[in-house]
């Protein structure tokens, strides 16, 4: 199991990759707004939903896309370790 | 044969079926009467070859091409063979690249094509007309002939000579002519979409290289319902077309160069593989956007193709719809005139079946412009990616088979009606 640090650091970097976004990784605060720092559109959030999916397993349930969830890397490690909790209890 | 005194050959008084144009649909529909021995004329506006826009197909036509024989006469016509299609979002970056592949593979090929139209389309004309069907190029198909409720045939004029030709059926292929749609008040404007597209055929465009160079690449815009087709072609052409909210082009001033070229740069990829590109011929315009029909059949008539409905090209859906409508409408003929089937009865089935295929292709267009990424979301994931290639592959004629659709509206309610969900900004005005 990888730690609070290691997830948002894993996401950041799926999330660079797979929008092949023009950023270096420490570049992009982990609590910085996905949306008005990196100017993901809302559409665009559908794929960080499929970088999750695919990397960690889980399903993500179109319903927990919420601003509340999806505001930064860390909003979404914390979303994403819910998810694992959950599917491990 | 009887000829007029200048020597050219008299238009016929009388036929089983008339068809009216002589694209895709009416050769095709001409094709499948002649192998079945019935009288039919081809009345074509033009002397091909013509221009015609509607380069790239879908996977599901190999089958009828095959059934008409001319399946093996296309391949070795040196079309850019079409394995697939690739997204590329509006930022230029990320880009989705998808294998779409005839299934089955009939007549062993693994592969459809991106053809141009004007060749294409006379290899199908003359193929119907090797088989039996009579072609009348140069003639103008003005009006209807109506007895009593039932059309009987048409007026029909070349040059000098007007005839009225007397017929069992009149089947209209006339495109987005609409010929008989228009003079029977049948035409209505799509309430959603009123697109506008603005093309041109370029040499020297970055196809890119392996596999995906011969895909069909759509590639959005920042404008809304705005994106770019880019198919290639054969001998190094490749056909770029624009297309957008008519809207937006009338405020935009109306010059069709400054605006195709101002939006073709508005995707960074785009920009990037036209660069050094050099536009062969002119630009095109394409207005007359989507409309449907009232209904695509009555006593005596039946429309196919264009003629029967024009929906938004996003998914090279124009030809196989040609195709298939041919196809479904001459079985319906053919039923009727060995005595076999009762005309309404077979008529209506027909306009029934055809309805249900196209739907699901308006659907699908509907959703995908609601909010393109749900389409990407769900093809990359492999319980569903099986689904959409089918649609992908025009395999559209039985309902039952699309369940895919139900889970995309299903998704937009979600997004619509959850408290704060962050893709509501995402969703475009378009009614589900």
């Amino acid at each position: 199991v990888s730690s609070a640090g290691t997830l948002e650091e894993e996401i950041r970097r799926l999330i660079i990759d797979r929008l092949e976004l023009d950023v270096a990784p420490a570049e992009l605060s982990l609590s910085g707004h996905l949306r008005d720092d990196l100017g993901l559109d809302s559409a665009a959030l559908l794929e960080v939903v499929a970088v999750l999916e695919e990397a960690f397993g889980v399903e993500v349930d179109l319903e927990d896309v919420t601003v509340e969830n999806f505001r930064s890397i860390r909003t979404l490690a914390h979303y994403v370790a819910a998810l694992r909790d959950a599917g491990e209890g | 044969v009887r000829r007029a005194k200048g020597g050219h050959v008299l238009l016929p008084e009388e036929t089983t079926v008339a068809i009216v144009g002589g694209g895709p649909a009416g050769a095709i529909a001409g094709a499948y009467l002649a192998r079945a021995g019935i009288d039919n004329v081809i009345f074509e506006r033009e002397y091909f070859p013509r221009h015609h826009v509607g380069e790239s197909l879908v996977a599901a036509i190999n089958a009828v091409l095959h059934e008409i024989g001319v399946l093996e006469k296309i391949d070795r016509c040196g079309y850019v063979r079409k394995r697939g299609a690739a997204w590329v979002p509006k930022s230029g970056r990320g880009r989705f690249d998808l294998q779409v592949l005839p299934d089955p593979p009939v007549g062993g090929l693994d592969y459809t094509w991106h053809v141009d139209r004007a060749h294409f389309d006379q290899v199908l004309l003359e193929h119907a007309a090797s088989l039996g069907s009579r072609v009348e190029q140069g003639c103008v198909v003005t009006e209807p002939w109506i007895e009593e409720g039932r059309v009987v045939g048409a007026t029909v004029r070349r040059g000098d000579e007007a005839r009225r030709v007397r017929a069992r059926f009149v089947l209209d292929a006339s495109g987005r002519g609409t010929f008989l749609g228009s003079r029977l008040r049948l035409k209505q404007k799509d309430p959603l979409f009123d697109q506008f597209a603005i093309y041109g055929h370029f040499q020297g465009v970055d196809r890119g290289e392996g596999p995906a160079a011969d895909y069909i690449h759509i590639l959005f815009l920042p404008t809304e319902r705005g994106w770019v087709w880019r198919i290639p072609l054969r001998d190094g052409l490749t056909s770029v077309g624009v297309v957008t909210e008519r809207e937006d082009f009338r405020r935009d001033g109306r010059d069709p160069a400054a605006y195709f070229e101002r939006h073709a740069h508005s995707n960074p990829e785009l920009a990037r593989v036209l660069k050094g590109a050099q536009l062969v011929g002119k630009l095109r315009t394409e207005g007359d956007y989507s409309y449907s029909m009232a209904r695509l059949t009555g006593p005596g008539f039946l429309l196919v193709g264009d003629a029967a409905r024009f929906v938004d090209p996003i998914f090279s859906s124009g030809v196989s719809v040609a195709a298939y409508s041919a196809k479904f409408a001459t079985e319906a003929l053919l039923g009727v005139l060995s005595g076999a089937r009762e005309e309404s009865e077979a008529l209506a089935a027909y306009e029934a079946r055809l309805t249900a295929g196209i739907a699901i292709w308006y659907d699908f267009i509907k959703i995908y412009y609601k909010l393109q990424n749900l389409f990407t979301y769900y093809v990359r994931k492999p319980d569903y990616q099986q689904e959409l290639v089918r649609l992908l592959q025009g395999r559209v004629y039985d309902p039952s088979e699309i369940s895919i659709l139900d889970r995309l509206r299903e998704d937009i309610h979600t997004i619509e009606s959850t408290p704060g969900h962050a893709m509501q900004s995402a969703l475009t005005d378009i009614p589900m």
